[in-house]
């Protein structure tokens, strides 16, 4: 009898235990997320910036576009910025867009000229397998840089890297998505 | 009393050897399979995970050796994946958010640590079983240990298959590179051999003795 009693008390000091190690953990967590959160942030919002300043370099300013998308676009385009030059004139959009490569999702900010053809392509963030996949990636890679110039029907004729075919095709994938997008807001003039 | 001081300097001695050396996670243990094979297709990557692992190992296992009279055997397992998770938890966002170029190339391989058997095991077999500060100090060993052996990888296959070392180019313009060593098969050629020419190493020098 008093067997059992013990044994029921000794398993009710169990779920405390762990909710008390749990809480702890949870603790340390929110003091080290309150610390890095704001920067990690910060990084992104700064990563992304440079990235338009790199495609557009004579713009002087971006802002942001509301543009009513398709439920199919809304799934992986998520920003547009228009680049505006010196004299307040358009030179283009950066769409921010996302890919499905091997590992998950490839973020890129694809900017489109007025012509509609790819100004450039820059990669915000990705988790391809290091060294294989990302090398599709690279900045001035062997991929990246096949697509300046490109319109919409010359996208599919971009050659993948070998080894990173998934990846290529995720990036390729996004940049169609980005050329679709910025044709329609050409077209309706924003 | 100068005995036991002794004798407690040659466990503290032994336990940094045998996690370096002689029962070293990677190339004589095999724990830790999955981010020796996948990390280390350069040198950075290979240290930068290493390091992050080790940073892991120090605290889970001087953490869990505190506590290891309060954690019940029962629930041990989910307790210890608990401390690890946050260990990795708190690494993966002081990587994000001083370290980008490093998050950036390990990608989802930080979050993963917390699956990383060395850890496990290390918590299971010493720090569950001894002081902190020993554990702590076991745990700094194994992690210098798969460090070691991460950049030794990493550094040949840097070499073979992409023709540099640590970014920079040190074969020469004539030299071609061989894709198979960085692709995943060459990972396990290249570890395959290292293995080998560790065990006959560790062989011959016990037949000297």
């Amino acid at each position: 009898m008093s067997n059992q009693a013990n044994k029921q008390s000794l398993d009710m000091s169990l779920p405390v235990k762990l909710v008390i190690i749990v809480s702890a953990v949870v603790l340390m967590l929110a003091v080290v997320n309150g610390l890095t959160s704001e920067k990690i942030a910060s990084n992104e919002a700064e990563k992304s910036n440079s990235a338009r300043k790199e495609i557009f370099t004579d713009a002087t300013g971006f802002s942001l576009v509301n543009f009513q998308l398709t439920k199919e676009e809304e799934k992986s385009v998520s920003e547009i910025y228009a680049a505006e030059g010196s004299g307040e004139d358009l030179l283009g959009y950066c769409i921010s867009v996302v890919g499905s490569g091997f590992g998950g999702d490839i973020s890129l900010i694809v900017g489109v000229n007025l012509d509609g053809s790819v100004m450039g392509v820059q990669v915000i963030s990705h988790t391809e397998t290091p060294g294989i996949g990302s090398v599709a990636l690279d900045k001035d890679g062997a991929l990246l840089s096949q697509f300046v110039g490109a319109s919409i029907s010359e996208v599919q004729g971009v050659s993948a890297v070998s080894g990173a075919t998934y990846s290529s095709a995720g990036v390729m994938e996004g940049v169609s998505v980005a050329l679709e997008v910025a044709g329609r807001l050409l077209k309706e003039g924003y | 009393m100068a005995e036991k001081k002794q004798s407690k300097k040659n466990f503290y001695l032994q336990i940094i050897k045998d996690g370096i050396i002689f029962k070293n996670p990677t190339f004589i243990q095999l724990l830790g399979m999955c981010p020796t094979l996948a990390v280390t297709t350069s040198v950075s990557n290979g240290i930068g995970m290493g390091l992050s692992a080790t940073f892991v190992l120090i605290f889970s296992n001087f953490f869990i050796s505190l506590l290891r009279k309060f954690i019940p055997a029962k629930i041990r397992i989910a307790s210890y994946i608990v401390i690890i998770a946050g260990f990795v938890t708190v690494v993966e966002m002081v990587v994000k958010a001083y370290m980008q170029s490093l998050a950036e190339s390990l990608g989802l391989f930080i979050p993963l640590i917390v699956v990383n058997c060395i850890i496990l095991a290390r918590a299971e077999s010493f720090a569950s079983k001894n002081e902190p500060l020993a554990s702590a100090l076991d745990g700094l060993a194994t992690g210098l240990g798969f460090t070691l052996a991460l950049t030794v990888i990493s550094a040949i296959r840097e070499l073979l298959g992409n023709g540099t070392l640590l970014g920079f180019n040190v074969m020469g313009e004539n030299f071609s590179p061989a894709l198979l060593i960085i692709l995943p098969a060459g990972g396990f050629l290249v570890l395959g051999f290292l293995i080998a020419l560790v065990q006959y190493i560790m062989q011959k020098g016990k037949g000297e003795k």
